[in-house]
């Protein structure tokens, strides 16, 4: 079955959409509190409550133990967003219902006891909602959720209290970046209540020049207001990064043009690529042909789905874990090439 | 996340470093990272330390600590015996019943952090019906004002209908 990012266009600054809904079971202590024991049984009852479940899914997911896996296994799946690095790093059991397609997974005992996330390419947040909203039903028909009728969803952290909801974009501004004035943006929107990270969350680095925008504020608002609001800012997020790109285009022309087609070219012929530098000029690429610079044929592959595939764990799955670093810059390259 | 290097404290700093061109990261709580010597204090203030800090302020008449109940007791949550100095080292909750434990402390807590204490959003289909409503009332009221505020009368009018026949709904 195709991934969901294997059928991305490919021509848009926002990248991908993704809902994450926080859920915590009534009769059991939260993730600091809760036993290995504990933690088992939950695990199971979430699991019947997807897989045995006559609902119109269960034929759709399996379920992932992941504290068991080995490293590389867990990080590709990270890279991948399936699940969150907090995930990944826990000693406790802990597992996630994943789709088939990798669209929808749904993490147990992370911080809260169900993190349910949907993500989708391109700008399809309310095509995701309705999604995450419709599996948080099926959910709530076999589990009672810790809820109150004044503060909403109960979650392990309060910052997440109420909706229990992230709603996020994730955006490419390589030309807000390279102006400078992306930190002036960043500022704005968090006295808004949104903030910005890199692609892999808190405290990441932006990789491709890959940005996630989301709300930070979960109670007070209705799901569907704190969606507008993020609409809004992404929106006009994306309309400066499209005047950034035309007035760099006006005044840096032949600049511009020589970084994207370096980038083309390097890309298409170098025998030796490290993760960092592909994503990189990948990035630059993805810019040149949006802007309709890059009169070369595309890559039989979309950026993200190269993001994808080359990330560190990601891309040993593909070629075995039996290389060293530059002997994977070697094949990193070659991979790239035969897509090019 | 607990340290890494203790396994007792909540993870609060994130540190890389390079060892031989490889990567490697460690999530440690404040005390290791003091303690740890390699770390780069440079790196930004991580978002946890930002909740400790923001749920340790001082709030309430005297401006102290609020971990005592009016009886003069410690405030512990019943359920789970999380104690509201641990809730507030940890930034986390143990149990649903923390929740109602402290609410009193809670509430300026959640104005801080989200500028708000009232849930207007999803409620779970098993909630009973007169909640929804309830719930759909307080909405429709709040969206009554602004439509006022905006002074769009034809929408505030088909809101004041709808809350009427809603209010109708409940008297039943």
């Amino acid at each position: 079955m195709k991934k969901w990012y294997e059928d991305s266009l490919d021509t848009d600054i926002i990248v991908s959409s993704r809902i994450r809904l926080a859920r915590n079971y009534k009769k059991y202590p939260f993730a600091v509190r809760l036993s290995s024991s504990e933690a088992e049984k939950m695990i199971e009852e979430t699991k019947n409550a997807i897989l045995e479940g006559n609902t119109v899914i269960s034929k759709d997911f399996q379920y992932i133990s992941i504290f068991r896996k080995p490293p590389i296994d867990k990080r590709a799946m990270m890279e991948r967003h399936i699940v969150s690095p907090e995930l990944v790093k826990k000693t406790e059991p802990c597992g996630v219902l994943l789709s088939n397609d990798e669209s929808i997974s749904i993490m147990v005992n992370e911080e809260d006891h169900i993190r349910i996330q949907c993500i989708a390419a391109g700008k399809n947040i309310e095509k995701v909602w309705d999604l995450a909203d419709k599996i948080d039903d099926i959910l709530e028909e076999k589990i009672d959720y810790a809820f109150d009728e004044k503060i909403g969803y109960l979650t392990s952290c309060p910052t997440n209290v109420g909706t229990g909801m992230r709603a996020s974009y994730m955006i490419h501004l390589p030309a807000l970046e390279w102006s400078g004035q992306l930190q002036n943006i960043f500022n704005a929107i968090g006295k808004l209540g949104f903030t910005v990270r890199g692609i892999y969350g808190e405290g990441t680095e932006a990789e491709g020049s890959l940005y996630q925008i989301s709300n930070q504020i979960t109670l007070g608002q209705s799901e569907i207001e704190i969606i507008e609001n993020l609409n809004n800012i992404t929106l006009q997020i994306e309309e400066q990064e499209k005047q950034i790109r035309e007035k760099i285009l006006r005044e840096r022309e032949a600049e511009l043009k020589d970084k994207i087609y370096r980038a083309y070219g390097i890309l298409r012929y170098a025998r030796t690529l490290s993760t960092k530098e592909a994503i990189a000029l990948l990035s630059d690429v993805k810019m040149g042909f949006e802007m309709g610079i890059l009169e070369e044929p595309k890559p039989k592959i979309s950026f993200y789905e190269f993001m994808m595939y080359i990330q560190p764990a990601n891309f040993q799955k593909i070629i075995g874990t039996d290389l060293n670093s530059k002997q994977r810059d070697i094949k990193r390259a070659e991979f790239i090439r035969e897509r090019f | 996340m607990l340290c890494e290097r203790c396994g007792k404290n909540i993870a609060t700093v994130h540190v890389t470093h390079i060892n031989n061109g490889e990567k490697v990261e460690m999530y440690l709580c404040n005390q290791c990272a003091k303690e740890t010597e390699e770390i780069n204090f440079d790196s930004p203030i991580s978002f946890q330390n930002f909740l400790t800090g923001l749920l340790g302020m001082p709030f309430g008449s005297a401006g102290q600590f609020k971990n005592y109940n009016s009886r003069n007791k410690i405030l512990q949550c019943p359920t789970c015996k999380m104690t509201y100095d641990e809730f507030r080292n940890l930034g986390r909750f143990g149990c649903a019943d923390c929740y109602f434990a402290f609410r009193e402390q809670l509430n300026p807590i959640f104005k801080k952090i989200h500028g708000d204490d009232i849930h207007t959003g999803k409620l779970p289909n098993k909630a009973a019906g007169e909640l929804k409503i309830k719930k759909e009332l307080q909405n429709l009221k709040k969206e009554l004002q602004k439509a006022i505020k905006m002074e769009e009368f034809e929408r505030a009018a088909y809101i004041r209908d709808k809350i009427r026949a809603l209010e109708g709904r409940q008297d039943k």
